[in-house]
């Protein structure tokens, strides 16, 4: 297995560097990360893999040469593994997309039927929960779902997800790796839980209306010490995504030696009738905590996830190839004039190996103990052989 | 807060490596299960169960299949926890030897031929084992396999591969030692590491052929078993051959356990270890007593073939030049007889015609004994039947199969056969071994009939022919064996013809017809497939011949009215008869074409007072002229006259037919008094 990783300004010119690197070898997978504001258009690139995976990232990407505002991709050379990516649009119905793009991705794989060692996904915001479940309909629960949801450069909706022939606003791309070499991974955030907490007593969808009988935003304002501001009279909502990425609401999703451990959701809007919109799904009757974070946490937790990653895999003393990255696109807006360190705390934890790093709008991967999970503010580390 | 953190980081790395331990530790522990099992199993077969077995425990498979690539690239199911399915041919929609699979649901794979009921199952892992094998198993719905459970068949294939290919080792191996306990020849295998090479192995037909128990011989030298001299060449050639630990192969004579000698036909193999030392020399034996007996009468059989056809042809030479050389002589002697019969002869010339006449008569004897050289002794000789038979049972006896039953007619007829016993004692062994042979395994039966026969028609059979008026025995072996088929029943008296393969010669019975077609005898065969096979022989009782007539000269024989008819292709011969009983008084015809000699009888039957003809003739020869002219003249005296007396076989010239056979080259004054007594007659 060899792994390549490039960056551009444009999705060609990438894809050129890239191309490049290879010495004349074809890739078998490659994924692309893309900043929104690119011509979709020039998507369309000649000598692609058939398996390509793409997502917009936000504000760019990053990479073991640094952050990047345009594009970056990473390619792998796999001539016997097997790989496959398809793109469905939600149309209505996320779970049967994600069913049906898991399912053609395996027929491009010719892994009909099989379970893969790992999925890599991309959807667009709003029912990654129903995505992992179309998913794991397909597969089974065992095989691990790892990716993050596409994302814009304001929360206003210019996401996309594209493969080698089309691009949809609203879609999952699904990628199934049988790579010929091992993985590991890990899925972690860098927070700590405060002594705030209460019951959701009044939700919708991702609009958490009442905590313990209260209107939301007036509790979790008062969590966050005032840090997090709520919606004036006049405004209908109030952007709170930056403010709110040191301060999520945890869940508790189980427990080591007695300790709690967090699924994160990453208040977004602070609504004008006391309520407030997330990232992710929550249900009446969950416990939520209110969590702290600082800068030098979500900096400094990039290069712990991968060597967690490692770690798991057992490859802490092993050459490893490259390494896939997904970091909130959140915690990237806090730290983004830190950037640098947060890829000098990778490129350590790996070795120097290639590595791709998406900034996303929602994170899924696999729990300890919990299976695969949709959350916000959370990093994920593939690490390849 | 910073803190916390890293106490929450380290718990979680700690859980993460935790539940990667447990993982590991429990594939481990379900491998330990399983090689404990697999090692524990008392055979291959067992251990490849346990790996079944272990799948069926670890990850609650259902099914569990070792697949195998054959030569036409299809798979086949080599080994499977149910047996009925093994032999199936399988043919997935992936390559089961590319990499190791895990199937979440069978349903979503394209055609999967695999006849074991596959809708019943929804999980499959897959583990290439080796080049060309692949472990599959399989669970029923609903439930798949865990993602992890491959890891685990990964590692149990390459036991479940080496599980099948020891089974299948231990499958040639038991095939082997069944193949070399069983054999038919002595196997015996020695320790060439040691100094005295002590057997280790010997089989059971070792133990047949030498009385020897394998308690008995292992650890010693197989020298025991040797009856050869010290100094024999061959015993010093095996020595050789041992000593150095090579190969070959020997003739050596042995004993068994109770002293009997016999023939060891010795094949030595050296068997080497990887570095190419020999460990062990392997030695097949076969007695092969039998078989070099069996060799030496062959070879002894050819001889006597070969003697009696060069006989034969002996014979047929020294035939043709004694009756061209009688002619001759016939022509000499008769007309020294004219001369001396000339009364004006003078006295001086007369010596010298005496002095011809009796060179002419030994010159007569000298061809008679000529004749004798192409005969066999045997129509000399003559013995009694019933002695032969007596002692038949006993030469026998050590032939027969234990569920073969000879029964001698016990009411043989007092018989004195002409010719050899040994001759016919040879012929009826010969027949009834044949008869043992067409029983093959079953129980059979063979009798021996015997009567005496007198023969009243010409006869044919498939070897030698009947002539009238003469006696035989007429002895019948009688078999119910499997038959012959026509094909084979028409070429068994063929030289060289045999239906047992390299057990039989094609002598016996092509000796037999030859011998007793000799005596004068015949053979008829009568056979039915499946019901059995009668051979009768026809043996010439003693003395039943016709003879030659032994006339004493009578001298001044008067054949004064009496009209003879001489036949004789020889002008030479035929002149000197007409002048002689021309100047006895007869009046004479002669004719040199034997079917002018019946164009004349036909026209007058009743104006000749006597035929002489001479035998070997073109067109009709005397035996035919003889039995012709008996038809149209049935009272006439008939002579016959012949250089071959001693071995004519006509069946036409009985005394019934012929009034006398004379012998060529004539006594004239022998046929004058024949002729004369025939005519008072």
């Amino acid at each position: 297995m060899d792994i390549k990783v490039a960056h551009g300004a444009t999705p060609t010119d990438a894809f050129k560097a890239l191309s490049d690197q290879a010495s004349g070898q074809k890739f078998d997978f490659a994924t692309m990360h893309v900043n929104c504001i690119v011509d979709q258009g020039a998507l369309r690139l000649e000598g692609a893999p058939q398996a390509l995976h793409g997502a917009t990232s936000c504000l760019g990407a990053m990479t073991d040469k640094g952050a990047h505002e345009g594009v970056a991709v990473f390619g792998l050379i796999d001539p016997d593994g097997d790989y496959g990516t398809a793109i469905v649009a939600f149309e209505g119905d996320v779970h049967a997309a994600a069913i049906k793009a898991t399912k053609q991705a395996l027929a491009q794989a010719d892994r009909m039927g099989e379970q893969p060692d790992l999925i890599w996904i991309a959807a667009t915001p709003g029912e990654e929960e129903a995505v992992i479940a179309g998913v794991e309909a397909v597969v089974g629960p065992d095989v691990p779902v790892i990716g993050g949801s596409a994302a814009d450069n304001s929360v206003s909706g210019e996401w996309f997800v594209f493969d080698s022939t089309t691009s949809v606003q609203s879609g999952v791309a699904v990628s199934v790796l049988f790579p010929s070499t091992p993985l590991s991974f890990a899925y972690q955030n860098g927070y700590s839980p405060t002594a705030h907490e209460g019951l959701v007593t009044k939700v919708a969808d991702r609009t958490v209306q009442e905590i313990d009988g209260l209107p939301a935003m007036e509790v979790y304002h008062k969590w966050t010490g005032g840090e997090v501001p709520t919606a004036s009279p006049e405004d209908e909502s109030l952007f709170i995504l930056s403010e709110s990425t040191l301060w999520p609401l945890g869940r508790e999703i189980n427990q080591v030696g007695e300790v709690p451990f967090y699924l994160l959701a990453h208040p977004a809007s602070a609504n004008r009738d006391g309520s407030v919109d997330l990232f992710a799904n929550v249900a009446e009757g969950e416990l939520l905590t209110c969590m702290n974070g600082t800068k030098d946490s979500l900096i400094a937790r990039a290069g712990r996830v991968a060597s967690l990653a490692r770690e798991a895999g057992g490859l802490k003393d092993k050459p490893i190839a490259g390494a896939l990255m997904i970091y909130c696109g959140g915690c990237m807006l806090s730290v983004r004039d830190r950037l640098g360190e947060v890829v000098s705390g990778l490129n350590e934890a790996l070795d120097g190996a290639p590595f791709l790093g998406a900034f996303t709008f929602g994170e899924q991967g696999r729990l300890v103990k919990a299976g695969n999970r949709h959350g916000n503010l959370m990093i994920s580390a593939i690490i390849f052989e | 807060m910073a803190k916390d953190e890293r106490l929450r980081e380290a718990l979680l790395e700690l859980q993460v490596l935790r539940e990667r331990e447990a993982q590991s530790l429990a594939e481990s522990q379900a491998l330990l299960s399983s090689l404990e099992a697999y090692t524990d199993a008392a055979s291959a077969s067992d251990a490849l169960s346990s790996i079944f077995q272990s799948l069926h425990r670890q990850l609650g498979s259902e099914r569990s299949i070792l697949i195998g690539k054959q030569s036409d690239h299809r798979f086949e199911v080599l080994a499977c926890d149910h047996p009925k399915y093994v032999g199936l041919r399988a043919q997935p929609p992936f390559d089961p030897l590319r990499r190791a699979r895990a199937v979440f649901d069978i349903a979503a794979l394209d055609t999967f031929d695999l006849p074991i009921g596959l809708s019943a199952f929804k999980g499959l892992l897959v583990a290439p084992a080796g080049d060309d094998l692949a472990l599959l198993t399989f669970r029923l719905v609903p439930h798949s396999f865990r993602k992890d459970d491959l890891g685990f068949v990964k590692r149990i294939a390459g036991l479940a591969a080496q599980a099948y290919r020891n089974r299948e080792i231990a499958e040639e191996k038991n095939l082997l030692a069944a193949t070399i306990e069983g054999s038919s020849s002595g196997i015996v295998i020695s320790d060439a590491s040691q100094a005295d090479q002590p057997l280790i192995y010997v089989n059971q037909a070792f133990e047949a052929m030498t009385g020897y128990s394998a308690e008995e011989v292992l650890g010693q030298n197989c020298r025991f078993l040797t009856a050869e001299p010290e100094d024999s060449l061959e015993r010093s050639r095996l020595r050789t051959a041992v000593k150095a630990k090579e190969g070959g192969t020997f003739l050596v004579r042995n004993k068994r356990k109770n002293g009997e000698a016999f023939w060891n036909e010795l094949t030595l193999a050296p068997i080497r270890d990887s570095q190419g030392r020999v460990k062990n020399l392997v030695a097949t034996q076969s007695d092969v007593t039998d078989r070099l007996a069996a060799e030496a009468r062959e070879n002894e059989m050819q001889r006597e073939l070969v003697r009696l056809q060069r006989q034969e042809t002996i014979s047929q030479l020294t035939a043709g030049v004694a009756h061209d050389f009688n002619n001759l002589l016939a022509v000499i002697n008769g007309s020294t007889t004219l001369m001396s019969m000339e009364p004006t002869l003078p006295k001086a010339m007369r010596a010298h015609v005496d002095r011809i006449s009796a060179a002419g008569v030994q010159a007569a004897k000298l061809i008679s004994r000529l004749l004798d050289v192409g005969a066999t002794s045997e129509g000399e000789e003559a013995f009694e039947l019933a002695s032969l038979l007596c002692d038949l049972p006993s030469l026998v006896q050590t032939s027969l199969p234990s569920k073969t039953r000879l029964f001698i007619d016990s009411k043989v007829p007092t018989l004195a056969l002409r010719g050899s016993l040994g001759t016919l004692s040879q012929i009826l062994i010969n027949l009834i071994l044949n008869a043992c042979d067409a029983f093959e395994a079953a129980k059979g039966q063979i009798s021996i009939d015997v009567e005496a026969f007198d023969c009243d028609a010409l006869t044919t059979l498939p070897v030698g022919e009947l002539r009238p008026g003469t006696a035989y025995a007429k002895i019948q072996i009688i078999d119910n064996g499997k038959g012959m088929e026509p094909t084979v029943a028409r070429e068994i008296f063929q030289p060289y013809f045999t239906t047992k393969g390299r057990q039989g010669t094609g002598l016996g019975l092509a000796m037999a017809a030859m011998q007793i077609k000799a005596i004068g005898g015949g053979i008829d065969l009568k056979t039915i497939v499946g019901l059995g096979t009668t051979f009768t022989l026809y043996w010439p009782l003693a003395l039943q011949n016709p003879k030659a007539l032994e006339i004493e000269e009578i001298d001044g024989v008067d054949l004064s009215g009496m009209t003879l008819l001489v036949v004789d292709d020889d002008p030479g011969v035929g002149s000197v008869l007409v002048a002689y009983l021309e100047a006895l008084g007869a009046e004479v015809a002669a004719c040199e074409d034997p079917r002018d000699a019946m164009e004349v009888l036909e026209d007058e039957p009743e104006g000749w007072t006597a035929l002489i003809t001479d035998y070997d003739m073109p067109h009709l020869n005397g035996g035919a002229l003889a039995e012709r002219a008996r038809v149209v003249a049935p009272n006439m005296p008939i002579f016959v006259v012949t250089a071959l007396v001693k071995r004519l076989s006509d069946p036409r010239l009985t005394t019934a037919k012929v009034t006398g056979i004379l012998p060529k080259p004539i006594n004239l004054s022998q046929l004058a008094q024949a002729l004369y007594e025939a005519a008072r007659a």
